[in-house]
């Protein structure tokens, strides 16, 4: 994308996340592919993230491939401090409101249990951990974490099992499953699709038996840059935790994007939570929300005191 | 005096122990935290004695090289009312939060870490700084300003000690991720 500013036309540098580079995976076998250091390092020089490149530079490697492993923890220990920023949003508590209130609208308009929830690139697993743990779900209720990263999924396990949670992780394709889910969920996974591959990725969701889906992503607003940087600096201690949270607010997509791409699927897609009550406040997270058209109505109703912040769905 | 004395104490080991929560939080990733944040509130408390010993260690030593001991003493008294002022007004600004934070409400409640906690940790040194700053402006002894020095240098970067101390001890209340933390700027 370029931008005209006076008479110089300038070229938008393309905003690249440090994890997004950092591994890579066989799509098919799911088997971890080694990663050139140099490469990513020439990559963030190329598109002038110097910043980044010192980050992976300073990276332990072997025969000039990334140390799988400690890019493994690296990334574990940047989880474990997003989840902290979550914590502090209370993004459990909001999820868990807004997943009672579909799995009750569903209940009303007879779609059978059990209802599977899965929360795609999910990392450590916060949010599903969150939902087993507080989430007051009945046994019809199935917690799912999916994610490519084994080191991550293999964190959530161990920390799902540390409480005696009642949720489970896979490393597996969410599209993929052997029983589809009936809501998807994601958080800051939306922005890592650019271009055609966020319409693409919406319309997997297109499956018998899944009824709604649920995406919370960054939203843009002239506050997010600033926003993000101040919140990032003052809370994170990893450099890459930093540099990729402020990337990613900076990539994230307006709400206009996110509907006119999710209005490709069959379901009725709106956004949702976009202000702070109705004050003129953009909420830090935004949802890209798509639900069964048969099934609106009911949702509505369930949601309470709580519908005025669903927009249209259509 | 005493009450001086009793409220920089009592000041500074909320402080002390409210360090102790940030120098913990991002490190353990289960749901369940109360038993680790207190913990964590523990360590920061205990810390924050070591640093207050510290700090009459460094007043004893002005004290007893001032020409003037009696003056000194009066002056440290005086120094120590004016950044108790500012140090109230910063601790109570964050304990009015806490109390709005207490509002079942997930806006309300992530508006006070965006809002106040957030902006409030980002300038906790500066309050340190600025209030030893307005103790020592009424100019006293150099014994003294020497002594507000130090202990400025002891108390604004605490946190970053308590993060290192943390990153080295790998502790956490008997569960430890499999990815060890590494502290990089003051939290």
């Amino acid at each position: 994308m370029d931008a005209v500013v006076g008479n110089r036309k300038r070229s938008r540098p393309e905003l690249l996340e440090i994890s997004d580079l950092i591994v890579d995976f066989d799509p098919v076998t799911m088997a971890r592919r080694p990663v050139v250091q140099a490469e990513v390092v020439e990559r963030f020089r190329k598109v002038g993230d110097p910043r980044a490149a010192r980050i992976v530079d300073a990276m332990p490697s072997s025969g000039g491939v990334l140390d799988a492993d400690a890019v493994d923890r690296l990334l574990i220990r940047v989880h474990c401090e997003m989840q902290r920023l979550s914590e502090e949003f209370q993004h459990g508590q909001r999820v868990s409101e807004l997943l009672h209130a579909m799995l009750a609208a569903f209940q009303q308009c007879g779609i059978p249990t059990p209802y599977r929830i899965v929360d795609i690139g999910c990392g450590t697993g916060y949010v599903i951990r969150w939902l087993a743990a507080r989430g007051e779900f009945g046994p019809d209720v199935e917690l799912i974490g999916v994610d490519y990263n084994e080191a991550l999924v293999q964190e959530a396990l161990r920390l799902g099992a540390a409480e005696r949670l009642d949720c489970r992780f896979e490393v597996v394709n969410a599209f993929a499953m052997d029983q589809p889910a009936t809501v998807f969920l994601s958080t800051g996974v939306l922005h890592h699709f650019q271009g055609g591959g966020l319409a693409e990725f919406l319309c997997e969701h297109d499956q018998v038996g899944t009824q709604a889906f649920a995406h919370y992503d960054f939203q843009p607003s002239p506050l997010a840059r600033p926003g993000a940087w101040a919140f990032h600096y003052i809370r994170m201690r990893e450099p890459l935790s930093c540099h990729d949270g402020v990337i990613s607010a900076r990539r994230a997509h307006d709400a206009t994007t996110l509907v006119d791409a999710a209005r490709q699927t069959s379901f009725a897609c709106g956004m949702y939570g976009t202000h702070v009550w109705k004050l003129p406040i953009p909420r830090v997270f935004h949802t890209l929300m798509g639900m069964r058209p048969e099934v609106i109505d009911a949702f509505r109703h369930t949601l309470g005191r709580r519908s005025g912040r669903l927009g249209q769905l259509a | 005096m005493s009450s001086t004395v009793i409220w920089l104490y009592v000041l500074a080991t909320l402080d002390a122990m409210f360090s102790g929560v940030c120098a913990a939080s991002g490190r353990e990733a289960r749901i369940d935290k109360r038993s680790y944040y207190l913990n964590a509130m523990i360590h920061g408390i205990v810390w924050g004695q070591v640093a207050c010993v510290v700090g009459l260690l460094i007043l004893a030593a002005a004290w007893s090289i001032s020409e003037d001991p009696q003056l000194a003493m009066k002056q440290m008294v005086a120094v120590g009312d004016r950044m108790v002022l500012v140090f109230g007004v910063y601790a109570a600004i964050i304990l009015a939060f806490f109390a709005v934070r207490a509002i079942p409400s997930v806006d309300i409640r992530s508006m006070t870490s965006t809002v106040a906690f957030g902006p409030l940790t980002l300038v906790r040194p500066a309050v340190v700084v600025c209030g030893i700053g307005w103790g020592l402006a009424i100019g006293p002894q150099p014994s003294i300003i020497g002594a507000g020095i130090l202990i400025c240098v002891l108390m604004a970067p605490f946190r970053v000690w308590l993060n290192r101390w943390f990153d080295a001890k790998r502790w956490v209340a008997g569960v430890v991720s499999s990815a060890e933390p590494a502290s990089r700027i003051a939290d």
